[in-house]
């Protein structure tokens, strides 16, 4: 039914307010998703209960709809995630939903690849089409193979794709988070060769004294609106008294200009910096647990003293840092565990003995008894007959391997792909994923829009957008508990679009078989609630069909008591200083001269609302202006003053930034927050496609890095190269605002 | 103040700039519930984007000793607001509970407000708001759209002030701290903001406008404003 839009102004909702109110406790008045058309009353707010889709970290999130129409995206105050907060990205979430650019419905190419031309199909051809091909891969043939790749690793899409692809006995690839978040452009070798050990929660609300090594938990990280609360109650709580914040970082970002004292190390001398500073600990007897003398001995070498030509900070300054951590009350490091520096953070937070304490590391155990629903055995995504076996997943670190190589030039061993299907992950965005990719014969999109991938597929089979499937989502809690948390739709699909896991049902359908036998579902949402009922009731915290209410009315229901996060603690083990730390520590030292050639270390490091680009392409986020830089609607290259001056580069100046054989044009912003010796730029922008907000608009630094085994990669977030940069010319300034 | 005065609550804010990290989520949730539409990198560059909210950045000292402070700006509801005066036909005024009001239907653009004002807070609109569609589909009904001529600012999300009071009277009863968030505070990440009635001695923002910390912008000038500033420290 279509309705006549009209505005009402404030102060005739007496009758909207006493039924539903945006103010007050909107929780306790929650309905669930699709309320039969007869019970929709015009003029009243409805809120749904769902999970926010725009970044991994799984916020519960409340929609406002009236009259079958979402107008406003809140946080859901009873997820201990958000706790009702959002960040700007989730506020910008109906942009997503109503985006102009979606694609409207299923199509196939018939011009050339990536010309633009297409033909709208009905979603019986694409799937048949889709089907057919898969049909023709024979399980044998390993020269000619399918893969199915996502970059959404948790959700019920990537256990029916990841069924659907060992029932034929092909290729599935679920994207590490960090590729997801660097949307295949920036996306070099970023494994790290330090074990991986599971992504603990930093009690950050209740320590007394926070370093943070590179680790931007304010913007991006894992869980931006988690950590900025415990950021809030860290500053001030009526518990404890206001914390002490230090961070260490090349470039200012937002999160380093919060800190109490800013501390710009050396690129990619982080892990450096933490090992000075254990060294320091622990020479001065400061350290809270033992460590073995061959340990003690083997510091040596990071002495401050030892360590400054690298670090480029003065050893007096580490050691005051040093001296200030270990005396706090509670001191807590910080850093992406999958980086040097996290395997060192991890050690300074060993010694003072914070594991598992408030204020301190809280190590969840992943492996332990329940994962989420959809990966408990009975779910219907176990093959019959293996109940204790999971689908097939390779973990973060074997797909990682495996897409590196994939964009690595190819290796005899490598199998041929003659069909890729993408799902949620823009590989094409950078220039080497494109080269790789379109070697493929056939490549099949789910984007929901015309972004780079699609563009340059073969077949588009539109998935919905985060608003309108049903989905699952495990996470964890400030306090470690773990949380299920339920994606339901907001409102009806507003286009011809289908969720990719139907899709992929329908297709087993069609192809028949041993695959057919493998998915035995009708829909997605079948899936989703037997493994969340089955989930709970295995749990035995309540019958499973009254936990799924409770579920789709709260949109998220905690799947652990804190006695369970208590009993699965790990003890404090002693932690070593691991050989292969110290070789990648020193591997990394090593590099960091610069040649004459190239005297600049270029940063790219990840925009705050764009990520690696995935939300590019709305329009509030670009009109957003970049809380550091002020800059809108555009691209920049940071550059010291001193830099700049000595360049004779002005704030504005259109430059040229240089790597081996690479370049990209961007206006310079002179930006006090950066080591003379440094230049940044944000990832997000460049986008050849991707709509009419995002396409064509600035540059994508990704491009820029040159890809080689020597190139180290330092952190999650930060990509490091060697450049150089030359002014051609004086801005204009229509893509800058005038005053900063 | 008069008798009517003391019954209406009297809305105020108060931003803890300790807690603000300057993350700019208030700034898309203003916009997304009050309809507020983007201009486009032509018309930005011309100084022509709306933001009722903005977060100013400042930076002290040179590298490597920089400072940066945040500081989110908005409407300052002064209790002497130097915009009032100043409009020749009333289309700005305060109301009995304390809002800095603007009346779309009878502003006919003299911008003199803006003029007026020192927070830089008041938008014109140069020209009538464009969404691509189905963009508008995600309109807030409650709000009007403001067309090419009219100033606009923010109003404390009045449509939520009138949706909590009227709750309260629901109820039958005063309204308390928790029935009124605007936009901007029900998402702050950090909880850095606070709203409520500076009338009521009881509530937060009375509790914290008494801190030591407390400050306001730009006071000198005498405009009274209803937001209060906490200063970063203890």
């Amino acid at each position: 039914m279509k309705r006549r839009e009209f505005i009402i102004l404030g102060g005739i909702g007496a009758t909207s307010a006493s039924l539903l109110s945006a103010c007050g406790h909107p929780e306790e008045k929650l309905i669930p998703a699709l309320i039969p058309d007869d019970e929709f009353v015009p003029g009243i707010d409805y809120w749904k209960a769902s999970t926010c889709g725009m970044c991994p970290a799984g916020c519960g999130i409340i929609v406002r709809t009236r009259e079958h129409k979402a107008n406003k995206i809140e946080g859901n105050p009873l997820h201990p995630v958000n706790r009702g907060a959002l960040c700007a990205r989730g506020q910008a979430g109906l942009e997503v939903l109503y985006n102009p650019d979606r694609i409207k419905g299923p199509m196939k190419r018939v011009g050339e690849r990536g010309e633009g031309k297409w033909e709208e199909i009905s979603w019986e051809e694409g799937i048949k089409t889709l089907a057919d091909k898969l049909r023709e891969i024979d399980p044998h043939d390993s020269t000619h193979q399918a893969q199915f790749v996502t970059g959404d690793r948790e959700g019920v899409t990537a256990h029916v794709a990841g069924r659907l692809m060992q029932a034929h006995r092909q290729t599935f690839v679920a994207a590490p988070l960090s590729a997801r978040i660097e949307s295949g452009s920036v996306f070099a070798d970023f494994l790290s060769e330090v074990d991986v050990l599971g992504e603990p929660i930093f009690d950050i609300a209740n320590a007394t004294y926070l370093v943070s090594f590179g680790a931007r938990f304010l913007e991006t990280w894992r869980s931006p609106v988690m950590y900025s609360q415990a950021y809030g109650e860290f500053r001030s709580s009526n518990r404890k008294a206001r914390g002490r914040f230090i961070h260490v970082e090349p470039r200012m970002s937002l999160t380093a200009a919060n800190a109490d004292e800013w501390v710009p190390a050396a690129a990619g001398a982080e892990a450096l910096v933490a090992l000075a500073m254990i060294q320091v600990v622990v020479r001065e007897g400061l350290n809270r647990a033992p460590l073995s003398a061959e340990t003690v001995r083997s510091l040596e070498e990071f002495s401050p003293e030892r360590v400054f030509p690298t670090t480029d900070v003065p050893a007096a300054r580490i050691i005051s840092l040093a001296r200030e951590f270990a005396k706090a009350e509670r001191p807590l490091a910080i850093s992406d565990l999958q980086s040097p520096a996290g395997a060192a953070v991890h050690l300074l937070n060993a010694i003072v003995a914070n594991v598992n304490k408030p204020g301190g590391v809280l190590l969840v155990d992943d492996h332990g008894k329940s994962n989420g629903p959809l990966e408990i055995p009975g779910n219907g995504l176990i093959l019959p007959g293996e109940s204790n076996e999971q689908v097939e997943k390779p973990n973060a670190r074997e797909s990682a391997e495996r897409i590196s190589r994939f964009f690595k030039a190819a290796q005899p061993s490598q199998p041929s792909y003659s069909l890729v299907m993408i799902h949620a992950f823009n590989p094409m965005f950078g220039k080497r994923g494109r080269g790789r990719y379109l070697a493929v014969p056939f490549i099949v999109s789910f984007s929901s829009f015309m972004d780079e991938t699609s563009e340059w597929a073969d077949l588009i089979l539109p998935d919905h957008t985060y608003l309108e499937r049903w989905d699952i989502h495990t996470s964890h809690g400030p306090d470690g508990r773990k949380v299920v948390s339920l994606t339901q739709p907001a409102l009806e699909p507003q286009l011809d679009s289908r969720q990719t896991a139907d899709v992929l049902l329908a297709v087993a359908r069609e192809m028949g078989g041993a695959v057919a036998h493998a998915l035995p579902y009708d829909t997605t949402k079948d899936i989703v609630e037997k493994s969340a009922s089955d989930f709970f009731a295995r749990d035995s915290r309540e019958a499973g069909g009254l936990a799924w209410n409770e579920l789709v009315e709260k949109g998220i229901a905690p799947a652990e008591s804190p006695s369970d996060v208590k009993s699965q603690a790990a003890e404090n083990e002693p932690v070593s200083l691991s050989a292969s730390l110290m070789e990648l520590v020193r591997l990394n030292a090593s590099e960091g001269s610069l040649s004459p050639e190239y005297p600049l270390t270029l940063i790219v490091y990840e925009h705050a609302t764009f990520g690696g680009g995935s939300a590019a392409n709305l329009p509030s986020l670009q009109e957003l202006p970049d809380p550091m830089t002020s800059v809108i609607w555009g691209s920049w290259v940071e550059i010291n003053p001193t830099t700049a001056a000595a360049m004779g580069i002005a704030d504005g100046d259109l430059v040229e930034v240089m790597t081996a054989g690479r370049s990209v044009r961007a206006p310079a912003l002179i930006y006090p927050g950066i080591r003379p010796d440094c230049i940044a730029m944000p990832t997000g922008q460049g986008h050849s496609s991707y709509g009419r907000y995002a396409r064509a608009r600035g540059v994508d630094p990704g491009d820029l890095l040159v890809h080689s085994d020597q190139d180290r990669v330092r952190s999650r977030v930060i990509r490091v190269g060697k450049a150089k940069v030359i002014r051609f010319g004086t801005a204009l300034m229509e893509h800058m605002e005038s005053k900063r | 103040m008069t008798e009517s005065q003391n019954k209406k609550p009297q809305w105020a804010m108060v931003i803890d700039l300790d807690r603000c990290t300057g993350c700019e989520a208030c700034v898309v949730a203003c916009r997304v519930e009050n309809n507020i539409p983007t201009v486009g990198p032509e018309e930005a560059a011309k100084g022509r984007s709306i933001n009722w909210i903005r977060v100013e950045r400042y930076f002290e000292g040179e590298y490597p000793d920089v400072k940066v402070k945040f500081m989110p700006v908005l409407c300052q509801h002064c209790e002497e607001a130097p915009c009032e005066p100043v409009c020749p036909v009333y289309a700005t005024y305060r109301t009995d509970e304390g809002l800095n009001a603007q009346v779309y239907n009878r502003c006919v653009g003299t911008r003199y407000c803006a003029n007026n004002c020192p927070y830089t807070v008041r938008f014109f609109n140069f020209f009538d708001p464009v969404w691509d569609a189905p963009l508008e589909k995600a309109h807030n009904p409650e709000v009007s759209i403001r067309t090419k001529g009219v100033m606009e600012k923010c109003t404390f999300c009045i449509q939520r002030i009138h949706k909590g009071e009227d709750l309260a009277k629901d109820e039958g009863r005063e309204v308390r701290d928790g029935d009124v968030t605007p936009a901007c505070v029900q998402t702050c990440q950090t909880k850095a903001m606070y709203f409520g009635n500076i009338a009521d001695p009881e509530s937060e923002v009375s509790r914290l406008s008494k801190s030591n910390r407390a400050t306001r912008l730009l006071e000198d000038l005498g405009t009274k404003p209803r937001v209060i500033y906490l200063n970063k420290g203890d």
